[in-house]
């Protein structure tokens, strides 16, 4: 096994190599997806709810209230993206208690790609609210030569947020194979126990970061509506 | 360390995918459904107000029909009350009326029965006393009852003067016959003798005539038109008879004191 799941192939389709990121993520996504279509085809409009609809009515809930107090916006446009950034995380990350499972957000790549749909996500958000002359000259603000450090920083939290989460999950994995050679009978379950809630931190504060950005930017559109009326 | 761009874009396209199925299969129909639960609860919400709302007035309507009815009962009450008053006092009224319609009824019946036992009395006592006073004079003097009558009552008539005698003679000189009644036919000795005393007191002319009356009892009775001078044991019966009436009439009010 190595530090990254990207380099185990695991099944080839015909010429096409399916590494273990991509397959573990099918996983997960196969588990949201069927847990999405048991709730939704069972879906209760009354207060006879199932089981897996109360929980995920639970947490979507959670998730709108802490959109809204981290952005003091609705949170109908940001939950798709927001919450499936949490959903997905957390989902990987507690599943690497399940033995042989490679979390997919262990790989840099996936870690990466997530940071990337925040770094253009954020944009997007801000142009959609926005509007495109607004969004781009706040790039421009306080002056106009503070532009490079605004592009600047942009790249810089999303890789920060790449590698945060890269790091923290793939450090949980090479602590776990550190303490199987030191000690294999005690530690590493209390590392596993260790790794569940530091997974679901982690995905909380990859989901709450991400959310702190779009709000950012969605924000300065509202300070702008507010300058604009004083 | 290394990244893989193939697996980045390919995990960039599943996060997207991701994305788009989660909002279709999950978080649409979750929201939906939380927003139709919740306005369902505000609906009942709403309902349960508009029908508390409404059981409040309806309270307030049987509040009110209750005050109502206390009302409508204490007045029907009170009237009840007022016509068992009225009742009483008619039925006491006409209860009143009867008793004492029976009472006078009674009292007449008792007062016809007194008249008639006193008559009875009256003529029962007058039959013994003349019995008893022949009896007692028969047997105490020897002389009979008649001569007693006629000396008894020639003393009366020897005794009038005032205007008794003056009534007497005038009737008597303007040409009024004098009637001697008596109970039983008077002898020719007591006839002459009462003669001679009406002759000697009244009028020296005088024929009295003498009859035979029996309702006048143990007695004499000197008529002359409307002037009457008599002695007989009927006095004695009227003081009887007015004794007993005085008795009857006291047992009488004991009785209704009672």
């Amino acid at each position: 096994m190595g530090l990254t799941p990207d380099t185990w192939i695991v099944v080839t389709l015909g010429p096409v190599p399916i590494n273990a990121t991509l397959f573990f993520t099918w996983i997960v996504m196969a588990l949201l997806v069927l847990s999405a279509l048991v709730v939704r085809l069972r879906l209760s409009q009354t207060g006879d709810l199932t089981v897996a609809q109360n929980f995920w009515e639970t947490l979507v809930e959670t998730m709108r209230t802490q959109i809204r107090e981290v952005s003091g916006q609705e949170a109908g446009p940001y939950l798709p993206f927001v919450g499936t950034l949490f959903v997905f995380i957390a989902v990987s990350n507690i599943l690497a208690v399940v033995p042989g499972f490679q979390p997919p957000t262990g790989s840099l790549s996936t870690t990466t790609a997530l940071a990337l749909c925040v770094l253009f996500a954020v944009p997007l958000f801000g142009l959609a609210r926005r509007g495109v002359g607004t969004y781009l000259r706040s790039y421009l603000q306080p002056t106009p030569l503070m532009a490079p450090f605004n592009i600047i920083g942009e790249i810089s939290r999303t890789l920060a947020l790449a590698i945060r989460l890269y790091g923290n999950v793939m450090s949980g994995s090479v602590i776990a194979g550190i303490l199987i050679s030191i000690a294999p009978f005690f530690f590493p379950i209390l590392m596993q126990l260790l790794g569940l809630l530091t997974g679901v931190i982690q995905a909380y504060i990859f989901a709450i970061l991400a959310m702190v950005y779009i709000a950012s930017a969605t924000h300065e559109h509202r300070n702008a509506d507010a300058a604009k009326g004083d | 360390m290394q990244i893989d761009w193939i697996t980045v874009a390919a995990q960039i396209a599943n996060f997207l995918v991701l994305v788009w199925l989660l909002q279709r299969l999950l978080y649409r129909p979750v929201v939906r459904a939380m927003r139709n639960r919740e306005a369902a609860i505000r609906s009942r919400f709403a309902e349960a107000e508009k029908r508390e709302a409404k059981a409040a007035g309806e309270v307030e309507t049987l509040k009110q029909q209750q005050l109502e009815f206390q009302q409508r009962r204490a007045a029907l009450l009170a009237q009840a009350q007022q016509e068992a008053q009225d009742l009483e006092h008619r039925l006491e009224a006409e209860a009143r009326e009867r008793v004492a319609a029976q009472r006078a009824a009674w009292e007449s019946q008792i007062d016809r029965e007194t008249a008639a036992f006193l008559v009875d009395l009256r003529r029962e006592a007058a039959g013994h006393v003349g019995r008893v006073a022949r009896r007692v004079l028969n047997d105490l003097a020897g002389a009979r009852l008649e001569e007693a009558m006629a000396d008894t009552f020639i003393a009366q008539l020897n005794g009038l003067t005032g205007k008794s005698l003056a009534s007497l003679r005038a009737e008597t000189t303007s040409g009024g016959r004098i009637t001697v009644a008596s109970a039983f036919d008077l002898p020719d000795p007591l006839r002459n003798r009462l003669r001679k005393a009406v002759r000697a007191v009244v009028y020296e002319n005088a024929q009295p005539d003498f009859v035979r009356d029996p309702q006048i009892g143990c007695g004499i009775r000197l008529k002359v038109r409307g002037q009457t001078l008599q002695w007989n044991v009927s006095a004695y019966l009227d003081d009887l008879e007015k004794e007993i009436g005085v008795m009857i009439g006291r047992e009488d009010r004991q009785e209704a004191a009672e």
